[in-house]
């Protein structure tokens, strides 16, 4: 905890892009009131490195250039900068809205028209056997 | 004489008296795209399947059917809905199977519901629009076709992302069909001078819109006057049941409400998009459309949308999230190009993907990534999703005490190419005053309200009023539009096409 204590304390100014925070619940802390719910411990912490570049382009299967990871850490951790202003705004009592969709109704679970096999295949690069063809990634050992 | 610039009602008459014919209206158009290919707004044009398909219509025509409401019509597409008749790119290398040859493009085994509805209506697709990546910019410099031109000053972006729409649109051509996630027709709309319209959310079959965003994408038209994009908008919306978050709720007659006035309306003048540092010539011009409206009888109300800074974090936030997620299906398996440098399914997703997707895309999927991956999900993703309800309800409020908000679409008129897009997070913040009625699912217009006074070096450049009404208001929408057209004037064409 102590050192979560002194992270507070960094000169964002020294650190520039690569500070974000992180909200703690209250609760993390030990204290279980209402109000140490609602109430979020800001802590600055090193984040958008080139190393988290680095993993998130794994994640995300995306070969990157050195270069792109260059401009890549710089530009998303100016973006990332940005999106920590809505850290500023309490939202414990408001329900996330993931979808907006109302009056829209199911359809019959049905047999409908579809796709026939060939002109599902013919926009892939390869195919064998009446499938996509990939590399194997099933060791035969 | 019929001729391509007038309302579409108009040029579907027309066609349908035999005043003019289908083929002819199809040839002109082509021949007007050949005329500015230097705008470099189409990456797809389809001839032949337009003739075809004029030539049919014409000989149903004198076979004693009467034809619908588009008869003829000549539209372009956004390169991001599906086709069977052409290739489709959204404006990306990682569907081109050769890297360079744009008619390489993925061919689509189905047509998007949207391009069914208007061959149902007896329209003539003639091309595919150029686009910003995916749908992923304000300036369609991510294209990796190259950016399309401003016809009102070519050394300027028509906006983003359904850029190639906007700026044909602009140049003469009767209408299109672009698409909305963020602004990506409000503002290219407002940039190039011509009326665009972002559906609610659920008014318009997404079916064969490559999804971005799904929770905020929405198809809609392009036209050269408010009545036109009505007509289009009557044409394409009603529920499918191929597309889960489209809604059964009855269409209206969007031509129809344009007879309306603005008599007794009561408009709401958001407080906060007034506070941004605002280009003193939109300031006018959007101060000269509240005030066309004010004249013709209605009232105008302040109002607060509190939330409105922190629509940008929320935005793009979600935007990636969901971009992030669906974009994973291009990986070299089922659709376009594949890079295969050994033997190994992973290196062949992240080969292909890297090679394939520009830099835009790539960063917003990052971003995406970076924003579900463990640790940080609830922190930044379900923190916008959350602030997304603030911004919702901000609206909801809004629009207890009023039936429309009337606002500037940018900051700005059309930029110069070149200015922001080497700065991501400044082009993020100049979508700023779209992004709310995106998060909130509610409908939009951008109508022209004026032009910036011609100076020394930038040519004259239209601007647009944006119009917010509520979840299936599109009737009230094109009722204040029509009368912010009526009071105004239609813009004149840029002096390339003219």
């Amino acid at each position: 905890m102590a050192a979560r204590v002194t992270a507070l304390h960094i000169d964002r100014r020294l650190h520039p892009l690569v500070l974000t925070r992180i909200a703690i619940p209250g609760d993390y802390f030990g204290r279980h009131s209402a109000a140490a719910d609602r109430r979020c411990a800001v802590v600055c912490a090193e984040m958008i490195k080139r190393d988290t570049v680095i993993q998130v382009a794994r994640l995300a299967r995306l070969e990157l250039a050195e270069t792109e990871i260059d401009a890549f850490t710089a530009e998303l951790g100016a973006v990332i900068e940005h999106f920590n202003q809505l850290s500023e705004i309490d939202v414990s009592a408001v329900t996330p809205a993931a979808s907006l969709v109302a009056h829209a109704p199911l359809r019959a679970d049905a047999r409908q028209p579809h796709l026939d096999h060939a002109s599902a295949l013919d926009g892939a690069a390869r195919i064998k056997d009446g499938g996509f063809a990939v590399p194997g990634f099933v060791s035969d050992s | 004489m019929t001729t391509l610039d007038q309302p579409i009602t108009e040029l579907a008459e027309a066609v349908r008296s035999g005043e003019t014919s289908a083929v002819a209206l199809c040839e002109a158009a082509l021949d007007h795209l050949g005329l500015h290919e230097a705008l470099n707004a189409t990456i797809h044009v389809q001839r032949d399947a337009a003739l075809l398909r004029a030539e049919k219509l014409d000989e149903q025509r004198r076979s004693g059917r009467t034809l619908g409401p588009l008869a003829g019509v000549p539209i372009v597409l956004k390169d991001n809905l599906c086709t069977v008749s052409a290739p489709t790119t959204c404006g990306s290398k990682i569907l081109l199977r050769e890297p360079s040859d744009s008619s390489s493009g993925w061919r689509s085994p189905y047509d998007a519901t949207v391009v069914t509805k208007l061959e149902a209506a007896d329209a003539v697709i003639i091309a595919k629009a150029n686009l910003d990546e995916f749908g992923m910019g304000s300036s369609n410099e991510t294209s990796a076709f190259g950016p399309a031109l401003n016809p009102w000053d070519q050394s300027r972006t028509p906006g983003g992302s359904s850029g190639g729409c906007a700026a044909l649109t602009a140049s003469g051509l009767p209408a299109a069909l672009g698409s909305d996630t963020g602004g990506s027709i409000r503002q290219p709309a407002a940039f190039c001078g011509v009326t665009g319209v972002k559906p609610t959310h659920g008014r318009v079959s997404r079916y064969g819109l490559v999804a971005f965003a799904s929770s905020l994408d929405q198809v809609g038209p392009f036209a050269r006057d408010v009545r036109s994009a009505a007509c289009l908008l009557g044409a394409i919306a009603g529920h499918d049941p191929r597309d889960s978050t489209s809604t059964d709720i009855p269409v209206d007659d969007y031509l129809d409400a344009c007879a309306g006035t603005a008599n007794g309306m009561r408009v709401g003048v958001p407080k906060e998009y007034f506070e941004h540092e605002l280009d003193p010539s939109v300031a006018a011009a959007t101060q000269a459309g509240i005030d066309a409206l004010a004249n013709a009888g209605a009232e105008v109300i302040p109002v607060s949308l509190p939330h409105t800074r922190h629509a940008v974090a929320s935005y793009y936030l979600i935007a990636a999230a969901e971009a992030s997620s669906n974009l994973a299906r291009f990986d070299g398996v089922r659709f376009g190009r594949r890079e295969e440098p050994d033997s190994q399914l992973d290196s062949m997703y992240s080969t292909t993907r890297g090679a394939g997707f520009g830099a835009e895309v790539k960063r917003r999927i990052m971003l995406g990534a970076y924003a579900l991956s463990a640790g940080y999900y609830d922190e930044y993703y379900g923190r916008a999703a959350r602030v997304r309800t603030l911004i919702r309800r901000d609206f909801e409020r809004a629009f207890e005490q009023i039936d429309v908000l009337a606002a500037p679409v940018t900051a700005t008129p059309a930029f110069k190419l070149g200015t922001l897009v080497n700065d991501p997070l400044a082009m993020y913040l100049s979508d700023l005053f779209t992004l709310p009625a995106s998060l909130a699912g509610v409908c939009g217009m951008s109508v022209p309200c004026g032009m910036t006074p011609a100076r020394e070096d930038c040519a004259a450049l239209p601007v647009g009023l944006q119009l917010m009404a509520g979840a299936f208001q599109e009737r009230t929408l094109f009722r204040m539009g029509a009368a912010v057209e009526d009071a105004l004037g239609k813009p004149t064409m840029p002096r390339s096409s003219q």
